[in-house]
């Protein structure tokens, strides 16, 4: 598993450098520049981290899918279980993303406004790109299941969740719902809820990526 | 003796094909040649051996290890030359097959070396900027250099030049010199496989339609042409027939056996000619029907 993120950091290797150089000259910048506070400055750095995470996740695996999906047909003959493989070629967003958290938290400190809040907002926000990877990813996973039964039932459930959130806007309780869903961001409880479903999506999608019926790219 | 490989009962469908089931199986230091006409199943059934397709049911075995995809071990034994050559694009040769290397306990840099001198492969070039011909080269450096104990060569000599192919050809003989090693090669080119296989299978819509020792092949069929006027007569053993008044042509799969009908029946000006294997290959695969007897 380990060769396999190996190969893809070194595979990849000036995109995520080029974007980790940009986010560090960034603090960098803000450390010679003498600032130590600026407005709101957790959810700046959360943004950032966010931002740029999906920017290089964008750039590494939806622009380069069907690259991917050969280097898929390539590992998928190596001796390496399939689950390590599931697992391998999602450890690189991951690692993507703890260096955008750790530059986000050295920005925070630089900032001077390291708090738990400030911690607790960042792994809110990671887990919601997370989650929202994982979206994408397993649509794209379902369509190699050689049937579109799946995929279909996917977007089904997706458009009723996007009818749900219609019908709330329409009937006035949209506000509440979101205050329910993003006021405990920035608490313990609210990072550990939306890190598990994070989790839980990440492993649903290794899963799906186990079960293929085919590895052809 | 552990086989190479065994499939039983394996199947795997799609809305417009079925594979199998196949039951068959290859013994260590045996050539098979794996033979049909394309969408014959010839590398579903590959991809399913390997692991890059997933069989509706039944059962593989590599050098008696089943083929679970989460105790990869048997693939240690496995070298692959595939339909599609997929690298690191944006790695030379050199890279890719270094990154390939620490899988393999038994991988070989001077094996690498060696062959990459005799196939004139350039490895500093990136694998995006290799010809179709060199990317096959490559494939076949990789499937080749942890010394696998059976290779599954999937058409690896199309979109090759006829010197390399032949050098290919070279390099997989020398590979069944310690007669340990045994090779599944599909292939649609005879000329190839009838230099090389000691057995053939021919696949036909998915299903083995016939099996059987190359030499037997070679010995047993004959275009037999003869001279006969009477109409009320059957010929056994008989894949093809054609008349022109009283001059028949047949195609035998048991030339003895038909010789000796032909024999009683007082058939005049009788003449056997050999046959290649192309000229069987295409007669098994468009009479199907008659040689299933065989």
């Amino acid at each position: 598993m380990w060769k396999i993120l190996d190969a893809e950091i070194r595979y990849h290797r000036i995109a995520i450098l080029g974007s980790f150089g940009v986010g560090a000259l960034f603090v960098i910048f803000m450390a010679l520049s003498n600032i130590t506070k600026i407005d709101d400055s957790t959810t700046a750095w959360s943004l950032m981290s966010t931002v740029m995470t999906l920017y290089i996740y964008l750039l590494i695996h939806i622009s380069g899918h069907q690259e991917q999906e050969k280097r898929d047909r390539l590992n998928a003959v190596l001796p390496i279980s399939i689950n390590h493989l599931g697992i391998a070629r999602w450890a690189l967003l991951i690692f993507v993303q703890a260096g955008f958290a750790a530059i986000a938290l050295a920005g925070v400190m630089i900032a001077n406004s390291f708090d738990l809040e400030s911690l607790f907002q960042l792994l809110s926000s990671n887990a919601f790109l997370f989650m929202i990877v994982s979206v994408i990813a397993i649509y794209l996973e379902l369509g190699h299941f050689g049937t579109q039964k799946y995929r279909r039932l996917f977007v089904g459930l997706l458009v009723l969740f996007l009818v749900l959130i219609s019908l709330l806007v329409l009937s006035g309780q949209i506000m509440t719902f979101l205050k329910s869903i993003f006021m405990p961001y920035m608490t313990i409880e609210g990072a550990t809820i939306y890190t598990l479903l994070a989790i839980g999506l990440f492993c649903l999608n290794v899963v799906i990526f186990t079960r293929r019926r085919s590895y052809l790219s | 003796m552990t086989k190479a490989f065994e499939f039983n009962n394996v199947a795997k469908g799609y809305s417009e094909f079925t594979l199998g089931p196949l039951n068959f199986s290859l013994e260590p230091g045996t050539v098979l040649g794996y033979i049909g006409p394309n969408g014959s199943g010839k590398s579903t059934t590959m991809h399913c051996l390997v692991g890059l397709v997933k069989a509706d049911s039944g059962e593989m075995r590599v050098f008696g290890r089943p083929t679970d995809p989460n105790k990869p071990e048997w693939k240690l034994d496995i070298g692959y030359v595939g339909d599609v050559h997929v690298f690191y694009e944006g790695w030379s040769g050199e890279k890719n097959l270094r990154f390939l290397s620490q899988f393999y306990p038994h991988w070989s840099d001077q094996r690498v070396i060696e062959l990459a001198k005799r196939f004139n492969l350039p490895l500093n070039k990136k694998a995006k900027e290799l010809s179709g011909g060199n990317r096959v080269k490559l494939s076949l450096v990789a499937a080749l250099a942890h010394a696998p104990k059976l290779l599954l060569l999937d058409e690896p000599t199309s979109g090759l030049d006829p010197v390399v192919r032949a050098e290919v050809l070279d390099v997989l003989f020398e590979v069944l010199e310690d007669g340990e090693r045994a090779i599944f090669y599909s292939t649609h080119i005879l000329s190839d496989i009838s230099r090389l296989a000691d057995e053939l299978a021919f696949l036909d819509n998915g299903q083995i339609k016939l099996r059987a020792a190359k030499e037997d092949l070679i010995e047993r069929w004959r275009r037999i042409a003869f001279k006969y006027s009477g109409n009320n007569f059957k010929l056994e053993a008989t894949a093809s027939h054609k008349q022109e008044g009283a001059d028949h042509q047949v195609v035998s799969f048991d030339h003895e056996a038909t010789l000796r009908q032909l024999g009683e029946l007082g058939a005049q000006n009788v003449q056997a000619y050999r046959m290649s294997i192309d000229e069987i290959a295409v007669q098994i695969l468009k009479g199907v029907g008659h040689v299933e007897n065989s």
